[in-house]
């Protein structure tokens, strides 16, 4: 079985800013993949807090209090899904599935 | 064999020594692989799908593969069944899109979730997965590991196999990307 996929799909080129001036891709192409001479929207700042390399009066200094909003509240709601379980039902289904033996 | 059994796999037993015996006829330890690593996983699933039912259904089916497979694992198997359950998010990413070429808002991946899901979920965690149904699938991966599954540069380079560099350049863009898309509406 081949598990290991070419997961780069062009995304790891440099950052640059999504193409769009309107915040809806419009030609089916996922956001990202496409390419503009636009200045980033996020600050270095940003991203070295978001890595826990920065405290928060420190980017409080160095980015805009609306963003650092946005991305307080991002991430409460990251917390709380990490407090997700997966449903009982899972477990149960698959060892069923491997008990009843119709899948080897 | 019966649960008994199962009680008295060691919390710290590893995963070869399982698989092993799991190969060796004691299907019911399985069970014990599903437990340890089912939540990261699922959460995996959840945070690229946008949907409960689909990431149950993929996390499924990525453990029936699994057990099918379980001869051919080498290495760390947490990573090896990461990479299956990854695989298939990315496979459920790829028919959405395939079937749904424009990309109106109403096609977006999220707008799949039943009545009953979206009752479920924040605005904010709704506008949040049509945001991310915008990334490509490899940049909503490294935001999803890095932001909701909390894990280290380190630890998704070694899960992907791939460099800490090349996956701080896909969550950046991730974040250039999300914040573009949801700036305007909640700043």
């Amino acid at each position: 079985m081949t598990l290991e996929r070419d997961i780069h799909e062009g995304a790891d080129r440099p950052a640059r800013q999504p193409a769009t001036s309107t915040p809806t891709p419009a030609a089916g192409a996922p956001m990202a993949d496409r390419s503009s001479a636009e200045p980033p929207v996020t600050s270095p700042a940003l991203h070295a807090w978001l890595d826990g390399e920065l405290s928060d009066a420190s980017v409080a200094i160095a980015e805009r209090p609306h963003v650092i909003a946005l991305w307080k509240r991002l991430g409460a709601d990251a917390a709380q899904l990490r407090r997700v379980a997966t449903p009982a039902s899972v477990e149960a289904i698959v060892m069923a599935r491997i008990k009843n033996g119709s899948d080897r | 064999m019966t649960a008994a059994h199962v009680l008295t796999i060691e919390p710290a037993e590893a995963d070869q020594d399982l698989i092993n015996r799991i190969l060796a006829g004691n299907q019911e330890l399985f069970s014990v692989l599903i437990r340890r690593y089912s939540d990261p996983l699922y959460r995996h699933a959840l945070g690229m799908t946008g949907s409960p039912d689909v990431a149950e259904d993929i996390l499924q089916a990525s453990f029936i593969k699994a057990f099918q497979h379980l001869a051919e694992v080498r290495g760390r198997f947490d990573a090896w069944l990461f990479r299956i359950v990854a695989n298939g998010c990315k496979d459920w990413l790829k028919n959405i899109r395939r079937t749904h070429l424009s990309y109106d808002e109403d096609d977006q991946p999220s707008s799949y979730a039943t009545p009953d899901e979206e009752l479920d979920r924040t605005e904010l965690r709704s506008d949040l997965d049509q945001a991310l149904s915008h990334l490509a699938p490899s940049l909503r991966e490294a935001f999803i590991m890095k932001h909701v599954e909390g894990r280290s540069y380190e630890e998704m380079a070694e899960l992907l196999n791939t460099t800490v560099g090349a996956l701080k350049m896909r969550v950046h863009r991730a974040r250039e990307a999300l914040q573009t898309l949801l700036e305007e509406k909640y700043a």
